[in-house]
C-alpha cells in the first residue's frame, strides 16, 4: 500500500491534480453527483490547513491568540498506485493524520500496517 | 419444500477471513475439466503458435516470438462463458528464457519465469483458452487445467483496521488470529529459548539479572512483513527494562510488573527480547500470534442479540487523543482526571478515566484545549463513552456554539437539549453508555466539552463535588457527518478508518436473469441521509445500467425496490416512506415478466405487469453498490438471499414477516 502527503496552495488546486491524476472521478447517477476513487484509491483525505503555532484559548475555549498555519492545505492519499506527484509530495517526520492500524508517520510505497502498543 | 431449497446465495454475517465474508449458500466447488489434451499427449486440440510445438506431453516454446503460445482449437475453442468465474491451473516444467502468462480466458497480469504448477482464479473475459509467452520465450509446459468456480463468497475492501462490538459487548478491533507461533511460552521446561548471558529458565518464567543487550529468543518464528500480536507478563520487576527483537515495536515493551500487548510487523524471522539497562526482573506467558486486521470483515454485536454485517463510510476521528485523557490535548476544570479504569474496550480493557468534581463550588469539566477541535463550518457528531460513577449526568457540548446534550446515564432521559441536530444514547456492556450528539458548526468552530452535572431532580451544572464520585469517560471522537459511526482510536493524529466496500462479481451461474427474487434484511444508520442518499444493494451485470436493487432511498424513512435495463427498456421504482429504517426491515423484491413486485415485513408494497426481462446470462454480480462501486451500502445487513425463482406472492409474504 501506498501513502503520501501532499500539500497544494489551495483546495482547489488539490482536487483538480488528485482529479488529473486519475485518483478519483465525479460521477453524477440519478441525479446525485459523488466523487469515486478509482485506479487503486483507497482513501483521499482533506486534511486542510495544519497549525504550525497552536493558539492559545481560555477555559471556555474562546480564542486568545489564533494559530498560525502552515502555507497551503493539505492531503493524505492512500493508493495501491505509485503516483508521481513532484513538489506537492511531502516527507514530514511528525504527521498530524494517519490511517487506523498504520503507524502515525507511515509514508511512502509499500507500507505495512504498523504499531499500535497496549499497555 | 423449504423456501431455502429454491435458494442459490444466502450471505449472512457468519464466516470470514481477511478481504473475504463468506457465504452460506454456495458452498464453494468446482466444476467438470473443460480443457482436453490439457497434459498434451496431442496436438488436435491446441493451435501452436509460432516457436511452439507439441511433443513428448509436453508444449515447448523453442525461442518463441513474444506473443506466440498454445491457444485452444476445435473441442477447445469457445469452451467458456463471459462473466464467470473460472480456476485456470498449469504447470511449467521449465523455463530459460522469457516468461509465459494467461492470457485468456482473461488477460492476467502475472508472468510467471520460473518452474512450478499455479493458480489463478478470475473472471473470464473471452471464450478461449491461450497460454502466451512474453518475450522470446524458450519453456515447457505440460498441464493445463480450467473449472468453473461457483461461490458467493463477497470481496471486502477496506485497506485499514476497523472496529466492532463484539460478543462480549466490546469495542474490539474486527481482527483475524493466527495459531500460536511460541513453544514454551510458559517456560514449564528449559527448553526451546535461545539464551544469552544473564537469562535462566526456572520455576516457570524466564528470569534476568543485570542484563544489557542480552536476548532470550526462538529462530524461525516469524514471516517477515507480516503482522503479529505478541504478549507477555513481566513479573519481579527490579530495573531496567526489556525490548522485543525480531519485530519493529522498537524500543520499551515492559519497564514495570505487568501484563504487555504490543502490535508490530516482522522485520527478521527470529523473535525474542533483548534486556537493557541492567533490566533485573522475570517474564511469563508469552504468546506471538499472527494477527489481520485490513479488510477484515464487520461482523457487529451492537444492540446484542444476532449479529449483522456493517458496512460504513470514510470517517476520520478529529480527536487526536481520544483514550488519554490525561494528555495536554485535554484540559479539565475543577475537577481530576483519574486514569486505570476499566473500559468498554477490549483492546485497552483498563484504559477509561474518571473524572471526579473537585469539592470546590464550581463548573465541573473536561474539554478540548483547542477552540477548533470542531472546525467551522459543516456537520459533526461527537461521542464519547460514558458510565455512572458516582454521578450521573453529563452534558457534550460545544461552548462555542452553545449547543449539546445532557442524558443521564442511569435511565437514559435528556436533561438538557440545546441546538443539537440529532442525539443518541446507546448501552454496551457493564453500564456504559455511547452518547453522541450532531451539531452544526456552520458559524463558529468551537472546543468538545463534557460537564458533569449534580444528582439533583434537576441537575444543575455548577456545585460542590464530594471529591470522590465522579463519572467514568473512554473513546471520544469528533467525525464530520450526521451520524456516528463506529469508534475510531487514535493517539496523537488525526485517524482514518476507509470505507467498507463488498462485491462479487463472476457468479452468472447462480443468477437468473429472467427471473428471480433478491431479499434483504437491512437497518439504515439514520433516517433521511443527504451526503449517501441511495445506498444500494443488487444484482447487476457489474454496472448500474443492468440492476436489480434494494436501497435506502434518499428521502426520510425510504426504502426503494428498482429494476432498471438500458438494453431491455426496464425502468420500474416501488417506494415506501413509512417504515423506520433505523430498525432491521425485510426487503424482496421478485422479477419476472409479467411478474414484478416489491414486499416490506410481510407486506405486498407494489406490483407491475411490465412484461420486458432482462436477457438471459446479463447478471453476474451481487454488490453493496449500485454497480460498478458508486452510491454503495452504508447500514447493517442481518442477511441477503438470492432466488432463481419468482417467488410467489404467499412466500414472499413469508420470507419478509
Amino acid at each position: 500500500m501506498n501513502i503520501y502527503k501532499l500539500q497544494y496552495d489551495s483546495k482547489a488546486e488539490g482536487d483538480a491534480d488528485l482529479l488529473a491524476k486519475g485518483t478519483y472521478e465525479v460521477v453524477t447517477e440519478e441525479g446525485f453527483t459523488q466523487d469515486v476513487y478509482t485506479n487503486g484509491t483507497q482513501a483521499i483525505v482533506y486534511i486542510g490547513q495544519i497549525v504550525e503555532i497552536p493558539g492559545t484559548y481560555d477555559p471556555d475555549g474562546k480564542e486568545i491568540t489564533p494559530p498560525v498555519y502552515y502555507p497551503g492545505v493539505f492531503y493524505d492519499l492512500m493508493t495501491t498506485e505509485e503516483i508521481d506527484f513532484g513538489i506537492n509530495e511531502l516527507f514530514p517526520v511528525d504527521c498530524v493524520h494517519s490511517f487506523l492500524g498504520y503507524e502515525k508517520n507511515a509514508e511512502g510505497t509499500d507500507v505495512d500496517p504498523d504499531e499500535l502498543i497496549i499497555e | 419444500m423449504s423456501l431455502l431449497d429454491d435458494v442459490s446465495i444466502v450471505v449472512t454475517p457468519n464466516g470470514y477471513k481477511a478481504g473475504e465474508l463468506y457465504a452460506v449458500v454456495p458452498v464453494p466447488s468446482e466444476g467438470a475439466e473443460l480443457v482436453t489434451d490439457g497434459d498434451f499427449n496431442s496436438s488436435s486440440n491446441w493451435f501452436e503458435g509460432s516457436g511452439c510445438t507439441i511433443s513428448g506431453n509436453q508444449g515447448i516454446f523453442t525461442s518463441a516470438p513474444s506473443g506466440s503460445g498454445f491457444t485452444g482449437n476445435n473441442v477447445n475453442a469457445g469452451i467458456f462463458t463471459i462473466g464467470k468465474r473460472y480456476t485456470v491451473v498449469f504447470t511449467i516444467d521449465s523455463i530459460s528464457l522469457g516468461a509465459l502468462k494467461i492470457r485468456k480466458p482473461f488477460n492476467s497480469s502475472t508472468t510467471y519465469t520460473a518452474a512450478g504448477t499455479y493458480t489463478e482464479t478470475v473472471i473470464a473475459t473471452d471464450v478461449d483458452i491461450y497460454i502466451q509467452n512474453s518475450g522470446t520465450t524458450t519453456a515447457s509446459i505440460s498441464y493445463v487445467s480450467v473449472k468453473e468456480y461457483t461461490a458467493a463468497d463477497m470481496d471486502v475492501t477496506r485497506a485499514t483496521a476497523a472496529t466492532r462490538v463484539d460478543e462480549a459487548g466490546l469495542v474490539n478491533y474486527a481482527e483475524i488470529i493466527g495459531s500460536e507461533e511460541v513453544t514454551n511460552g510458559d517456560f514449564a521446561t528449559d527448553t526451546d529459548w535461545t539464551k544469552t548471558v544473564g537469562w535462566t529458565i526456572s520455576g516457570g518464567s524466564a528470569n534476568c539479572v543485570s542484563g544489557t543487550g542480552t536476548t532470550i529468543s526462538q529462530a524461525n518464528k516469524l514471516i517477515i512483513g507480516r503482522q503479529y500480536k505478541m504478549t507477555v507478563t513481566l513479573t519481579n520487576y527490579s530495573f531496567g527494562y526489556i525490548g522485543s527483537f525480531g519485530n519493529d515495536f522498537g524500543g520499551v515493551v515492559a519497564e514495570a510488573n505487568g501484563t504487555y500487548e504490543v502490535i508490530g510487523t516482522a522485520t527478521q524471522t527470529t523473535f525474542g527480547f533483548v534486556a537493557q539497562g541492567s533490566f533485573t526482573g522475570s517474564i511469563d506467558n508469552v504468546s506471538v500470534k499472527e494477527v489481520t486486521r485490513d479488510n477484515v470483515p464487520r461482523i457487529d454485536y451492537t444492540g446484542g442479540g444476532c449479529p449483522h454485517i456493517l458496512a460504513e463510510p470514510q470517517r476520520t476521528n478529529l480527536v487526536t487523543y481520544s483514550e488519554d485523557f490525561s494528555n495536554a490535548y485535554w484540559f479539565s476544570s475543577t475537577a481530576s482526571i483519574v486514569s486505570g479504569q476499566s473500559s468498554p474496550s477490549a483492546a485497552n480493557p483498563t484504559g477509561a478515566f474518571e473524572i471526579i468534581p473537585s469539592t470546590s463550588s464550581g463548573v465541573h469539566k473536561i474539554n478540548t484545549l483547542s477552540g477548533s477541535a470542531i472546525p467551522i463550518g459543516g456537520t459533526y457528531t461527537l461521542t464519547i463513552y460514558a458510565k455512572a460513577n458516582g454521578y450521573k449526568n453529563l452534558l457534550i457540548w460545544g461552548d462555542s456554539l452553545n449547543a449539546g446534550i445532557g442524558y443521564n446515564l442511569e435511565d437514559d432521559t435528556v436533561f438538557r437539549n440545546a441546538s443539537t441536530l440529532s442525539h443518541s444514547i446507546e448501552s454496551f456492556t457493564d453500564g456504559w453508555k455511547r452518547i453522541s450528539v450532531t451539531l452544526d458548526s456552520t458559524a463558529s468552530a468551537s472546543n468538545f466539552s463534557a460537564y458533569i452535572y449534580d444528582n439533583s431532580p434537576t441537575p444543575a451544572i455548577s456545585f460542590v463535588g464530594d471529591g470522590t464520585s465522579g463519572i467514568d469517560i473512554f473513546g471520544a471522537s469528533i467525525e464530520q457527518g450526521s451520524y456516528a459511526t463506529s469508534y475510531i482510536p487514535t493517539s496523537g493524529s488525526t485517524v482514518t478508518r476507509n470505507q467498507d466496500q463488498f462485491t462479487r462479481d463472476g457468479i452468472g451461474s447462480l443468477i437468473n436473469s429472467t427471473e428471480g427474487t433478491l431479499f434483504a434484511e437491512i437497518k439504515s444508520f439514520i433516517s433521511q441521509d443527504l451526503v449517501d442518499p441511495n445506498r444500494y444493494i443488487t444484482l447487476t451485470n457489474g454496472t448500474s445500467n443492468e440492476r436489480v436493487a434494494l436501497l435506502l432511498g434518499g428521502n426520510n424513512n425510504q426504502l426503494r425496490a428498482i429494476i432498471f435495463s438500458s438494453s431491455q427498456s426496464i425502468n420500474l421504482s416501488f417506494t415506501i416512506n413509512s417504515t423506520d429504517t433505523k430498525q432491521f426491515n425485510k426487503l424482496a423484491i421478485k422479477y419476472k415478466s409479467g411478474d414484478y413486485a416489491f414486499f416490506l415485513n410481510g407486506t405486498k408494497i407494489d406490483s407491475s405487469s411490465e412484461t420486458n426481462i432482462f436477457a438471459t446470462n446479463t447478471l453476474n454480480n451481487l454488490s453493496l453498490d449500485v454497480g460498478g462501486g458508486t452510491q454503495p451500502f452504508r447500514g447493517m445487513v442481518k442477511q441477503l438471499q438470492v432466488y432463481k425463482t419468482a417467488l410467489t406472492d404467499a412466500q414472499l409474504t413469508s420470507l419478509t414477516s
